[in-house]
């Protein structure tokens, strides 16, 4: 037993290091995003954005909008795109071999034309059938293809998208009709930007009419609300940290900007990645420090879009385990960065705590939940110790959501009313019980696949923005699934 | 152990306190926003009353003076540039020039030589609405601010004031910008009224660098002044590529007959960019006597120049439009698929493809072309 219980002790050890290691990084980022919350909201508040949009100044902007069987909601989406404030955008729909009658849907709607595919294939992807444009909507093109999943119908539309900039929108992602010009202000600002990421939230329980936010709220259901300090933490302190520490390695795919030249210089997204955004910037910083170039790849906290998120267990079930095995599969094809100098920040700090603080975290936090067990079997471990180290894990967690909550209704106060902010409390008090350790279970699901090699993406089961009223929490199914 | 237990226990006493100082602060938050939301309403309302009164001529403007002292900074910004947008006129300058003895612009002189810079930016903001020639020394310094917001929040002061020191210091900030981020201090130049053209024609006649002259070609292209012709075709041999791409761009915006010819020698160019550029100029022209020329570089090995020839002979009306039926398959497959894809477009489609010059073909040259 001595031995055992020596290994285990050891074990235990390990896992408290860690967590204290971890938890001190998280630490920084929050205080990190303290000063970078903080100019932003200053930005905001004090930069007329009328002088932008009454301007052409801003670089003309093409929305690459990819979609897979969204009959329900294709047509108010687009024409929600259409009609962003903007001085100068084109939006490139790309029908990605839909089983549906999306195509059909956007053809009725927008009184579509054949014209013959001149454009020009500087990154290869599955067939395109046919290029169409709109009577209705000059600035419309719509790209018919062969399904080859969302990464090669993105691809398609860099392939068709004429203008330097490209923002990436998922064709179930309601963007603000003035985001746009928010993410793009940052190009003007700063010179040296190369991708920007703006603020995605969650559109469960608001109210939406016409592919427009008409009012924000929580949802009524615990699965989806409980994910709202979630993204909370990961937008308000987790990426304007990184932007702080001169590494951001994720521009959301359903709502980021890009050069496009740099997107053209580095071949367009992976098609063999799951989680094809992370993959996107990763390569994009080694491009950026190969050739020594300044560069930064920032997130923009303002710009905000609104996505669903998952309802159920299944296919959150499913989300998350595909965002881990994406993460593992990214950090493992650029393990040559890790702690490798000449990638500067990014491989000295970025890739290390993506790798060991992002990808590793389940699996050590499910061992330190297995060694607990076993250091009290076995007496290694005081059991008041392990009720306290619980209590204080659990606690951290919970003090992050908190302070995510704070950061929010100090800046941008989306959630005006006293209920709705109140159940905000209540999940971040809530979330560490059950849902972080679900969430593990899902991660770690996910790293054991990516290492089996498992490349699908698996239903992903949505209720959709469409119908009137919209009060979205119904059970009603636009059935979104992207199988590559 | 014990001391471990001990460490955590601290630990953890530490952090429930933090979590209820955090809810303590977020309950008086919440209090003082709703507070201050109810003044600023107030304010507000008060300053816009003020504000209709003076435009129906109740008062000479006497009672919104008052209200401007007695509300916020922001709430007043708010409100100038709301009447800004939407009146103008000498009754207004009248009245932005009282301003100027209210406590609220001592505010604003103060804030533009705050050490923080969005105090500064904020002070950029108010003279873009009420600056007079007196301030210019001010907004030297405000438009060589070390934060890039400032700067750009500075320059749209141009709109209301004429200074050559002024024009040099965006001209400034137009040559340290990339390309995406130049064109905003450009636009502000090419929009500012009564502004003095010499300062171009002078660096125009003798630029420092190919990058100085790439941004005044730009500029001359969005001013549109006939006079400065000449100095753009002096520079159509230029050794620097991206040089004759701008002559190509700029002499699109001079419908003249030399700017035709030198665009008509601008497509036998070398370098695929500065052809399309030029297909593009000709077609902004609209001459038809060049429908043979856009009909050979339909046949040019590059795509876009293939596209940009097919939208010119589009825009030439029917000369172009039999140039482009006449294009046959077994001839050249590239140049009839590329004029039945512009042919098939619809007249909305071809005025957005070919609007203003949207495509950096220096941009573009960084990615491998396509046949």
């Amino acid at each position: 037993m001595e031995p055992l219980t020596r290994i285990v002790g050891a074990g235990d050890e390990l896992i408290i290091v860690y967590f204290i290691i971890l938890n001190s990084f998280y630490a920084l980022l929050i205080l990190l995003s303290i000063p970078e919350l903080w100019n932003h909201w200053k930005i905001t508040h004090s930069d007329n954005i009328t002088r932008y949009i009454s301007s052409e100044a801003l670089p003309p902007i093409s929305v690459l909008v990819p979609a897979y069987n969204m009959e329900a909601g294709i047509v108010d989406s687009v024409r929600a795109q259409l009609a962003l404030q903007y001085p100068l955008h084109e939006v490139i729909v790309v029908n990605d071999g839909s089983r549906d009658v999306t195509l059909a849907c956007l053809h009725e709607a927008f009184d579509l034309y054949e014209v013959p595919p001149a454009i020009p294939q500087r990154i290869d992807t599955a067939p395109v059938h046919a290029y169409y444009r709109s009577r209705r909507a000059p600035t419309l093109l719509l790209i018919d293809k062969d399904n080859g999943g969302k990464a090669d119908a993105l691809n398609a539309a860099i392939n068709a998208a004429r203008y330097p900039l490209v923002v990436a929108v998922d064709a179930d992602t309601i963007m603000m009709p003035d985001a746009l010009i928010r993410l793009a202000r940052t190009f003007v600002i700063d010179s040296q930007i190369v991708a920007a990421g703006g603020t995605i939230r969650v559109a469960n329980g608001c109210e939406i009419k016409r592919a427009r936010l008409t009012r924000p709220g929580l949802s009524k259901r615990f699965l989806a609300a409980v994910q709202v300090p979630e993204y909370l933490r990961a937008f308000l302190f987790g990426r304007l940290g990184w932007n702080r520490l001169g590494g951001n390695l994720i521009v959301s795919g359903a709502f980021g900007l890009f050069q496009r030249k740099y997107l053209l210089r580095i071949g367009g997204y992976s098609t063999g990645n799951v989680v094809e955004d992370l993959d996107l910037v990763v390569r994009l910083h080694k491009l950026m420090q190969e050739r020594g170039k300044d560069y930064r790849v920032t997130f923009i906290p303002d710009p905000l879009a609104w996505t669903e998120v998952p309802s159920d267990l299944r296919t959150l079930g499913r989300q998350r385990e595909r965002w881990h095995r994406g993460l593992v599969r990214t950090m493992l094809s650029h393990w040559r960065m890790l702690f490798n100098p000449r990638y500067g920040r990014i491989g000295l700090i970025t890739i290390p705590f993506f790798f060991f603080g992002e990808m590793l975290a389940p699996v050590v936090e499910v061992i330190g939940y297995l060694l607990t067990a076993a250091g009290l079997w076995t007496g290694a471990l005081d059991v008041h110790f392990a009720l306290l180290f619980l209590a204080v894990a659990l606690g951290y967690q919970m003090m992050l959501s908190i302070w995510a909550v704070i950061l929010e209704e100090a800046t941008f106060r989306v959630y005006e009313r006293p209920r709705d902010f109140a159940r905000l409390l209540l999940y971040a008090f809530l979330e560490p019980f059950g849902y972080r350790q679900l969430t593990v279970l899902w991660r770690l699901r996910g790293f054991f696949n990516a290492l089996r090699g498992l490349t699908h993406w698996g239903e992903m089961r949505r209720h959709g923005f469409s119908s009137p009223g919209d009060a979205r929490d119904q059970t009603s199914d636009s059935g979104r699934s992207a199988a590559a | 152990m014990r001391v471990s237990t001990f460490v955590l226990g601290l630990f953890a006493i530490g952090q429930a306190a933090f979590v209820v100082l955090l809810l303590v602060t977020l309950i008086i938050a919440r209090t003082f926003r709703a507070w201050h939301r109810a003044r600023t309403r107030r304010e507000t309302e008060e300053l816009l009353r003020a504000a209709h009164r003076w435009l129906l001529r109740k008062d000479g403007g006497q009672g919104f003076l008052d209200a401007v002292d007695a509300a916020d900074f922001e709430v007043v910004m708010e409100t100038l540039q709301r009447l800004n947008s939407q009146v103008a006129g000498d009754r207004l300058e009248f009245l932005l020039s009282d301003l100027r003895d209210t406590a609220w612009f001592s505010r604003v002189r103060t804030r533009a030589t705050s050490r923080l810079w969005w105090r500064r930016l904020a002070a950029a903001n108010a003279f873009v609405i009420v600056a007079m020639p007196e301030d210019l020394r001010v907004l030297e310094t405000l438009i060589t601010d070390p934060n890039r917001m400032v700067r750009l929040a500075t320059v749209a002061v141009l709109k209301r004031l004429q200074s050559p020191r002024l024009v040099e210091r965006t001209l400034k900030l137009a040559e340290a910008s990339r390309s995406v981020a130049r064109r905003y201090p450009l636009e502000v130049l090419a929009t500012a009224p009564g502004f003095d053209l010499r300062i171009i024609a002078e660096r125009l006649a003798t630029p420092r660098d190919p990058k100085e002259l790439r941004i005044l070609l730009d500029l001359v292209g969005e001013l549109g002044v006939p006079s400065f012709l000449d100095y753009v075709l002096a520079h159509a041999d230029s050794p620097d590529l991206e040089v004759r791409i701008a002559v190509a761009r700029t002499l699109g915006q001079f419908p003249h007959p030399s700017s035709n010819a030198t665009l008509l020698s601008l497509i036998e160019d070398p370098d695929w960019q500065v052809r399309a550029q030029a297909a593009a100029g000709i077609g902004a022209i609209g001459d038809c006597g060049t429908a043979a020329a856009l009909d050979r570089m339909l046949r040019d090995p590059s795509w876009w120049v293939r596209l940009r020839s097919a939208l010119a002979l589009r825009r030439l009306g029917d000369v172009g439009l039999r140039v482009l039926r006449d294009v046959r398959a077994d001839e050249d497959r590239y140049a009839h698929e590329m004029a039945q894809y512009v042919l098939r477009l619809d007249d909305a489609a071809v005025a957005e493809y070919s609007g203003p010059s949207v495509v950096d073909f220096t941009e573009v040259a960084m990615a491998p072309q396509a046949a």
